[in-house]
């Protein structure tokens, strides 16, 4: 079962819970059409969002968990975002493959104030699901070639889970080899 | 207290005293930092800069403290001219570290930490955007 990826968490269809997400993640859900019934939500204690804590605490492996890490590239004036999503055992290479593919002279995390801002997520809640739509949203191999992975709800009192080739499908996502470390 | 003949010594007994909070600096540095951002500017891992600026750290304390309780085998002998009658007192064979047999360990760590200072900690300090405190 996909969602046995929770460990201890009992999850349920994730459009059955609209309180469990955040507004964005919530339509850009409805959007994904037949799809969305892969997408399962679990209520989690909002102190242990952390992917670690969250791991430790609810027996859901790390290589089972993916973060979304948004990156701002800039190039003068201009700055372009990125989401990048990676397992939970492997760090992005964001001044490398990602700099490059904002074609940007300096990649950096985005502030999380700035993040948390655009998306309209919380902090420590953003996930690749509902992201602003000229994003791309890269996603490593290893997250798309994963039978399933916890991500954020966009709130931090839940995650989703979901298979990795749908995670390699969502809108504006391109599966990149080597985004991870 | 210091005899210009023996300048160098001088030079060494200021890097000796410097180099230990620099490196414990550095160690202070790595450990406040998100670990993503190690792997973001293509470096080694947080656990590996912890781990060599961490060793740093302890040479630079361990070689002072080892002088300082050992003014036999390993009291460096430039330090006074040659003279084998001669023993440093115990503040500044504690700081002879360059002197010390380790020495070799000393300045790997020395490099080390110069490295991260140089190098590490501008580019994750700048792919954080910059936003990190001191």
């Amino acid at each position: 079962m996909i969602w046995d990826v929770f460990g201890t968490l009992t999850a349920v269809p994730a459009l059955d819970r609209p309180d469990l997400l955040a507004k964005p993640v919530a339509l850009a859900l409805e959007q994904l059409g037949a799809d969305a019934a892969l997408v399962g939500v679990a209520e989690i204690d909002p102190a242990l969002a952390d992917t670690a804590e969250f791991c430790a605490a609810y027996g859901s492996p790390m290589d089972g968990s993916a973060n979304c890490v948004v990156v701002a590239g800039r190039r003068g004036e201009d700055t372009r975002y990125a989401a990048c999503l990676v397992l939970a055992t492997t760090r992005a290479d964001v001044n490398g493959l990602v700099r490059r593919r904002l074609n940007a002279r300096k990649a950096s995390f985005a502030p999380m104030d700035d993040a948390v801002a655009i998306t309209g997520m919380e902090y420590g809640g953003i996930t690749p699901v509902g992201l602003p739509a000229e994003w791309p949203l890269l996603v490593d191999a290893a997250v798309a070639a994963a039978p399933a992975v916890v991500i954020g709800s966009g709130i931090r009192g839940s995650k989703l889970a979901l298979p990795g080739e749908l995670a390699a499908r969502l809108p504006g996502a391109e599966v990149v080899e080597g985004l991870a470390r | 207290m210091f005899d210009p003949k023996h300048l160098d010594t001088l030079v060494l007994f200021v890097i000796g005293i410097v180099s230990a909070p620099v490196a414990a600096y550095a160690f202070a540095h790595a450990l406040r930092q998100r670990a993503d951002a190690f792997t973001a500017v293509g470096k080694l891992t947080k656990n590996a800069w912890l781990g060599i600026t961490g060793a740093a750290v302890f040479f630079m304390l361990l070689i002072p403290a080892f002088t300082a309780f050992s003014l036999g085998p390993f009291t460096p002998m430039f330090a006074y001219g040659g003279d084998p009658n001669y023993h440093p007192p115990g503040i500044m064979a504690a700081f002879q570290g360059p002197g010390s047999s380790m020495t070799l360990f000393w300045l790997a760590g020395l490099v080390a930490v110069m490295v991260y200072i140089v190098d590490v900690k501008p580019a994750i300090v700048g792919v954080q955007g910059g936003g990190q405190r001191y």
